[in-house]
């Protein structure tokens, strides 16, 4: 396995694998900026095969897979993987027509299962409605943007959780630096330990939740709710967002139907993910 | 260019193509817009978008991604 170490060495790779082919399948929607970033942190890599070529971000307790294949692809040999592998499915409308249009039916044949439904949900400025106890809950759990010195109590809430993408673990420079940037907002208890963490990516006008973790032992208190709430309106006053957007397991009806009562919707978009091997 | 705004307005009917002037850098449009986008493109005007065009210089507004595919006639 070859480490991608520029956007550049991406894109030359993906160009010449198109040359060979006269029809390629790809589960692959990363621009540019978001494989430099992923480069840039050293958590790409690629594996060339004869029909497919097999991009890999290293996550904290998952690996997730892109592919550029031929659409009759032998698919590679995946023993020596390290699993579980994940692999992800964005469309909008037909799942099945997607499914089949990005070749993922090939990889289901060969040993991926489904895994889970995700639903991307939006937010306006003007829509954004905070319940009405948001101040009560804001005084019982502050949120605040931390500091460099969360670090360790940080990566540490956000080690294991195969939802936060590779690229987005922090080296402590880059923690502080974020912090600064008022992407990483956290409950601070009183004896000024981390309750629970919520992380954006503000871009322009739209901000993206990236994440929200509540620590073990402190959940089932409404901490995570809190934290949620407070870091939505932040991008709103804060990092000057006029939409956010996240995505949520579709199970989670609670946390829909939380999302639905403060203005948010569903905005059509679906990342269906499937696995190799066991999520724990 | 007539064509190429309604395949815009189709892909997302919710944004004023006519002014914005950031589409890519505001975040307006996603990578999965651009990516369905770039799909459209092809078919319509018959012209592959190189991965390395797919950055904000060329996506950040309408006539900026119709002088990409002008370019692209061109050149192919």
């Amino acid at each position: 396995m070859e480490k991608i170490t520029s956007s550049a060495q991406f894109a030359d790779m993906v160009r010449e694998f198109q040359k060979r082919q006269a029809e390629v399948k790809t589960n692959c929607l990363m621009l540019p900026a978001e494989i430099r970033e992923l480069a840039q942190a050293g958590k790409l890599s690629v594996q060339e095969y004869e029909d497919a070529l097999c991009f890999f971000i290293r996550e904290a307790s998952c690996t997730r897979l892109f592919y550029y294949m031929k659409p009759d692809a032998a698919l590679p040999d995946m023993a020596e993987w390290d699993r579980p592998v994940l692999l992800d499915c964005v469309f909008r409308g037909d799942e099945t027509a997607a499914v089949e249009k990005m070749g993922l039916d090939r990889w289901c044949a060969h040993g991926f299962t489904y895994f889970k439904r995700n639903l991307r949900m939006e937010c306006t400025k003007e829509e954004f409605t905070p319940p009405a106890d948001q101040e009560e809950k804001n005084r019982e759990f502050p949120v605040e943007p931390l500091q460099e010195r969360d670090f360790d109590e940080v990566i540490r809430l956000w080690s294991g959780d195969q939802h936060l993408y590779g690229a987005t673990f922090y080296t402590r420079e880059e923690f502080a630096q974020a912090c600064a940037q008022g992407k990483i907002l956290g409950v601070r208890l009183e004896d000024g330990s981390v309750g629970a963490v919520f992380k954006a990516n503000p871009r322009g006008r739209v901000s993206f939740m990236e994440h929200l973790v509540v620590r073990k032992g402190l959940r089932g208190m409404g901490m995570g709710r809190t934290a949620a709430c407070a870091g939505i309106g932040y991008q709103f006053t804060g990092n000057g967002a006029d939409k956010i957007n996240f995505w949520v397991d579709e199970e989670n009806e609670y946390a829909i139907s939380l999302y639905k009562r403060w203005g948010c919707r569903y905005d059509g978009t679906v990342c269906t993910e499937f696995k190799l091997g066991d999520i724990k | 260019m007539e064509q190429f705004m309604d395949i815009l307005k189709e892909l997302r009917p919710d944004v004023d193509f006519e002014n914005e002037k950031a589409l890519m850098d505001d975040g307006i449009l996603d990578s999965f817009d651009i990516v369905s986008l770039i799909g459209e493109i092809n078919d319509a005007f018959d012209v592959e978008i190189p991965f390395e065009d797919m950055d904000p210089e060329n996506f950040n507004s309408a006539e900026a991604i119709w002088q990409l595919i002008q370019r692209l006639k061109q050149e192919g």
